[in-house]
């Protein structure tokens, strides 16, 4: 049993304590009145705010540790390797105007109203609750896991004490107190990646000096490419599957949908690539700088922690382990943020209309829904993290490809696409994530190719419906108003 | 370093510099901007009631 870390202990308590109590107080002075309050602020945010928090939502701690581990392992393929996670931004970016026009709470009711289809709405929320849920899931492993590598402490109580410290902040504030606290975590992340970075850098010599210990250690690691293995039909797979999916992230979605202006969107929507670019190299030399010093660690995911033990100096231990907190409990609070709108918004809410309740009933039902989500989603998340089930081994690419092939084509036809219609978006998901799942576990005679088709298919897919058969004319209609 | 690995960099960075500048000059025209906030926008009409809060009064 590992022994208990006092120090990181009580640091990790003492900021998880902080989190509580600060994010209580705020939530009690900004009250959610609605669930478009709840969702997207009622879209009240500015551009500094939403950007950092979409950095901070991207930078998880499973971020900070697998990008410094595939640093530590294979150098510089990083930039290859993870190239898609910057490419999908560009999708987002460039239909930053168009999402913010639809005044709109959520992607799924975004999809609903395009298309005309309460069915595709909620078949959209039923997706992007399961992926946020095996998301929730698998941060919480690694918070687990990481606080008992880091401070000793149990790893049922690492993630009881996470959950505990962000519940009410979400369930009581929504996206306004969230993105409040989640802007200050991206600050703290950034200055430890850069400050770490510098550190890996100067303890090293200088950059070139590095870069001679690196070559000294192996040179494959100097290689964007491993030195050739990755083959370019493997990036071609791996870009296009993490492309896919990063462009249909809903919680990027509901950050656009709270900016004043379409111009906050731009700026949420924008920035962060070339931040998160900044941010993997100095990563990248973070790993590095561990492989040169550590060259023999037992596993790659330990060498962002050690490098703040073992490597930099002593009293950036505790910055070390706010950073990786920060990581940690801004992509829980995302997502949980994000299960509980689509619930409460795409799910209870069309219900509530059908029922034909009053618009005030409604939105006390879907405001309380989302809080008991909060709740429930935790608890799941919780109970389930603990089961020793191979939750990792989903935090691959394959998620992702499944991910984009269920929602790219059908989500950027319905903002690029007038002629695009409900029926060519539900088939276009269905297909896109049947040949993702088949082709997957297809023979590897071509890698990274299960990406390729399923994208290709959906999309062949609805076009061609959507050419055999006319939208209603209420959708077009509407379409044609925003797509002009 | 060897080559590969400054064009994917430089790739990597290139991306970024696109997407930023892509998203500011989709966003770019405040007569655009105002024009697609306005009530007047041609903006559907929202189908699941709209933003209204828990007292049933509209935001």
């Amino acid at each position: 049993m590992e022994s208990v870390n006092v120090y990181y202990a009580v640091s990790s308590l003492v900021f998880l304590a902080a989190l509580l109590l600060v994010g209580y107080w705020l939530s009690r002075r900004q009250r959610v009145v609605s669930t478009h309050d709840f969702a997207v602020a009622s879209r009240q945010m500015n551009a500094p705010r939403m950007v950092l928090m979409n950095i901070a939502t991207y930078l998880s701690a499973v971020s900070l540790i697998g990008f410094t581990g595939y640093g530590y392992a294979s150098g510089f393929a990083l930039a290859s390797f993870f190239f898609g996670t910057i490419l999908g931004h560009l999708p987002l970016s460039l239909v930053a105007r168009r999402l913010h026009s639809w005044h709109v709470s959520s992607i799924p009711e975004f999809v609903g109203q395009r298309y005309n289809s309460t069915m595709l709405r909620g078949w959209f929320g039923l997706i992007f609750i399961a992926i946020y849920t095996v998301y929730l899931m698998l941060n919480l492993v690694g918070v687990g896991v990481l606080l008992h590598s880091v401070a000793g402490l149990p790893i049922w109580l690492s993630e009881l004490v996470v959950l505990l410290a962000l519940m009410a902040y979400v369930a009581l504030g929504g996206m306004r107190v969230t993105s409040l606290i989640n802007s200050v975590q991206a600050v703290v992340i950034l200055v430890v990646v850069t400050g770490g970075a510098l550190i890996a850098i100067g303890t090293a010599g200088g950059f070139l000096a590095l870069l001679d210990n690196v070559r000294a250690i192996d040179p494959t690691l100097l290689s964007a490419t491993s030195d050739g293995a990755l083959t370019p039909g493997i990036l071609l797979g791996t870009t296009l599957g993490w492309m896919s999916g990063v462009a249909c992230r809903a919680d990027f979605g509901a950050q656009a949908l709270s900016g004043s202006r379409a111009r906050v969107a731009g700026w949420t929507l924008g920035l962060p690539a070339i931040v998160i670019v900044v941010t993997y190299f100095g990563l990248n030399l973070i790993g590095l700088s561990v492989r040169t010093q550590l060259p023999h660690l037992a596993s790659a995911d330990a060498a962002f922690p050690l490098f703040f033990r073992e490597v930099a100096p002593n009293w950036t231990g505790w910055i070390m382990i706010f950073a990786l907190l920060s990581g940690i409990t801004a992509a829980c609070d995302s997502y949980i943020l994000t299960i509980s709108t689509i619930v409460s918004n795409d799910i209870v809410k069309p219900i509530m209309h059908w029922r034909q309740a009053t618009l005030a009933r409604t939105e006390r039902v879907s405001v309380n829904t989302a809080r008991v989500t909060v709740l429930v989603s935790s608890a799941v998340a919780f109970v389930v993290s603990l089961s020793n089930l191979p939750l990792l081994a989903l935090a691959t690419l394959s998620l992702f490809i499944v991910w984009g092939a269920a929602c790219f084509v059908p989500l950027y036809g319905g903002l690029l696409w007038r002629r695009g219609s409900m029926v060519a978006a539900l088939s276009s998901s269905v297909v896109g994530i049947v040949l993702a799942a088949v082709w997957l576990n297809a023979p590897p005679f071509a890698p990274g190719s299960s990406a390729l088709v399923s994208l290709v298919g959906s999309l062949v897919v609805y076009v061609g419906v959507s050419f055999l058969r006319q939208g209603t004319r209420q959708p077009e209609a509407a379409a044609t108003q925003v797509l002009d | 370093m060897p080559v590969e690995t400054v064009v994917w960099l430089a790739i990597n960075a290139f991306v970024g510099l696109v997407t930023l500048f892509s998203a500011l000059y989709v966003t770019r025209t405040p007569e655009m901007t105002d024009a697609a906030d306005s009530p007047s926008s041609g903006d559907p009409p929202p189908l699941s009631g709209g933003a209204t809060d828990i007292d049933g009064n509209e935001n």
